[in-house]
């Protein structure tokens, strides 16, 4: 679901702000929560654990406005609280979108408050910049 | 009491994005059931070229239109259960943050609470007209109903319409949980008249003492 969506979604956003060209994965990480997380969610997760070698970082979600009146029952399924992540919608949402970008990245959760967690930390992989590529049949 | 609520908001297009979301996946977890597939374990990161359910099914496309469980009870049902669930926290949701200004008392104010705050909460619009036989029947219609006003289909008048009517379960499934909530047993049924115009039609258990404002 969050894939479909974060490919539509970029096109809004590069409509709405006429975004140019990230030089690097790290002004990408900052459009990400400055401009991407506050235009749609009206949040500014934070920027953290930034790897050596600029590859990966962290978002740090202070307010997540998908699990606003969340709470995972108490149940004796092991699964739902070591298998569930409720908000995966944005790993897809994010990965989406940055592919269309050409930016082709792992997304996956490492903490998640709702599960009781001290925050919410969504960590992105850039695994490789995509070449430009001109659509088949209009060269 | 409204203070108590904080007011938060996110962009529209999120909301319609995932709104827009939910009848391809509704549609790919029926078909899921059908074939028995069973959830691998190991986290699958989506990609461009990854089958969502069928080989043409890729993400970006509207391939899953095209299945043959759009129109399946099972996925009707799926979308209107999503809308009731919804419906029902809701009711919750908007009588505790509009305690002060909403009394109901019959089932016509019941009504006029759905067609005015629900729909106004929802859709950021009132419902366009409320009519009732008296007897339990209630006819609410949306002149534009803002959802599936951007459907369109490259094939046929058709496909759009049964598209649409699946969208529409989840409207559908809203009102019925909102009605449930608030004590009102209701069959909810979406009917589209002139594009994008959409009339639902309510069936309430006829009062027997008699509906003192009708």
């Amino acid at each position: 679901m969050g894939y479909n969506i974060g490919m539509r979604l970029i096109e809004e956003f590069l409509a709405k702000t006429g975004a140019q060209r990230c030089e690097s994965f790290r002004e990408t990480a900052d459009m990400i929560s400055k401009v991407g997380f506050k235009m749609f969610l009206n949040t500014v997760p934070q920027i953290e654990n930034f790897s050596s070698d600029g590859t990966s970082f962290s978002l740090i979600l202070t307010e997540n406005p998908l699990a606003e009146f969340v709470e995972l029952p108490l149940t004796q399924y092991p699964k739902i609280h070591k298998e569930l992540w409720y908000s995966q919608l944005y790993c897809g949402v994010l990965r989406g979108a940055l592919q269309m970008v050409q930016l082709d990245t792992d997304v996956y959760f490492v903490r998640d408050s709702i599960r009781g967690d001290d925050k919410t930390e969504i960590r992105l992989k850039l695994n490789k910049v995509l070449k430009d590529e001109i659509p088949a049949g209009e060269d | 009491m409204a203070e108590f609520v904080e007011e938060r908001s996110v962009n529209r297009t999120c909301l319609s994005l995932l709104v827009q979301e939910l009848v391809p996946t509704a549609i790919r977890t029926t078909q899921n059931r059908y074939y028995s597939q069973e959830p691998t374990d190991d986290e699958i990161q989506t990609r461009i070229e990854t089958q969502l359910s069928t080989p043409l099914d890729l993400p970006g496309t509207t391939a899953v239109f095209g299945s043959e469980y759009l129109l399946s009870d099972d996925t009707a049902y799926r979308v209107e259960s999503y809308g009731y669930n919804l419906g029902m926290r809701l009711a919750e949701y908007l009588m505790y943050s509009r305690a002060a200004e909403v009394k109901l008392v019959v089932k016509l104010d019941v009504m006029k609470f759905v067609c005015r705050d629900l729909w106004k909460m929802l859709y950021g619009k009132q419902m366009d007209s409320l009519r009732t036989n008296h007897r339990g029947m209630f006819v609410l219609i949306d002149n534009n109903f803002r959802p599936i006003a951007n459907l369109s289909s490259p094939n046929s008048p058709a496909e759009l319409m049964s598209v649409a009517k699946v969208y529409l379960q989840l409207p559908c499934g809203v009102i019925r949980g909102v009605l449930r909530s608030l004590g009102i047993e209701a069959n909810v049924s979406a009917e589209i008249k002139l594009f994008p115009a959409v009339e639902f039609s309510l069936e309430t258990p006829e009062d027997k003492t008699g509906d003192k404002t009708a």
